[in-house]
């Protein structure tokens, strides 16, 4: 008898999709959490936060969506590390001053972070905030299933969570 | 008989940054110089040249987010992968360019999406070692922000 073996190798990779519906009064992200979760995170939908537990390693991507109705301003973002109290990673910057495009500063509009297990002592919150905002008639709110202020062409913005236990 | 084996395969996460902005024009490469990693792993970097070595032995995805102050605000940037010859690593061999292109607030067609990002995905068998990220659109004495940064998936092949 012959024998064949078929393989199909995999990562231990496991990734989680938030979606932010909106920002609270300190301009924190308003996140919905999936109905099942499946990197071993927490986060409960209405919270401005997620937890990352010890054990694991976590790379976090967390894209901005924002509505500047004006034209006429700019913001940032980065990840907070509300454990310590402190942001993390590289902030992402968007600018609707001026005509479109004239500005400076230009990169990808998305928070990231590769957080280490040794960085977590036990868990850790992350939070998403923006860290400056100038100009005016800034909208936040995604419609289900539709997009940013009922606009269905902007998409959504997200925060993406790869785990990559120890 | 068919047997079906599904095992799981060692992988690192790995992010390549730079510790202070750099001024840079179009033909330049970034010059990362800071490694972390979730464990051990065959990427390299040299400040000064700015090669990235790989593992040639090993699969990877490398994505690049690119941030850009520019000199000119009416300029445009792309980035793209190369390799030790100096030659631009196509799609066809797993290198997709970055490019973010201006145009004025009244031109609304044939205006390419900005990307931001530029990826190397290589086939396992064809990875190119050492590689660089260069500036092949800059607008000169533009500066590449210290947000520009690499993350790696490194996993044996």
């Amino acid at each position: 008898m012959s024998y064949l073996v078929s393989e199909d190798s995999h990562l231990p990779i496991k990734v989680d999709l938030l979606t932010p519906y909106n920002i609270d009064s300190n301009a924190k992200f308003l996140l919905r959490a999936p109905t099942i979760l499946l990197t071993d995170i927490s986060c409960t939908t209405g919270n401005n936060y997620f937890t990352l537990y010890s054990g694991s390693s976590y790379y976090i991507e967390a894209s901005v969506q924002p509505r500047n109705v004006n034209r006429n301003g700019a913001m940032s973002w980065q990840l907070r590390d509300a454990t310590s109290g402190v942001y993390i990673g590289a902030d992402a910057h968007l600018n609707f001053a001026s005509s479109y495009g004239a500005v400076s500063r230009i990169g990808r509009r998305v928070c990231t972070a590769l957080i280490l297990d040794s960085d977590i002592t036990t868990s850790m919150d992350i939070e998403v905030v923006r860290t400056a905002q100038s100009g005016s008639s800034w909208s936040y709110s995604i419609t289900t299933n539709v997009g940013i202020n009922n606009l269905d062409w902007v998409g959504y913005p997200s925060v993406r969570i790869w785990q990559l236990p120890s | 008989m068919t047997y079906f084996k599904n095992p799981q395969v060692d992988a690192t996460m790995i992010e390549v940054t730079l510790s202070s902005a750099q001024t840079a024009s179009q033909g330049d490469f970034v010059l990362f110089d800071t490694i972390r990693a979730t464990g051990s792993h065959g990427v390299s970097v040299n400040s000064s040249t700015g090669e990235l070595s790989l593992d040639t032995l090993k699969k990877y995805y490398i994505q690049a987010s690119i941030h850009v102050d520019r000199s000119s605000t009416t300029s445009s940037w792309r980035f793209a992968w190369v390799d030790s010859s100096g030659n631009e690593i196509s799609a066809a061999d797993g290198g997709y360019d970055a490019e973010w292109t201006y145009h004025g607030a009244t031109t609304t067609t044939n205006v390419p999406t900005a990307t931001f990002t530029a990826v190397y995905q290589p086939n396992p068998d064809q990875v190119a070692s050492p590689i660089r990220l260069k500036a092949t659109l800059l607008n000169a004495a533009s500066s590449i922000l210290t947000n520009t940064r690499l993350f790696i998936v490194e996993a044996k092949a």
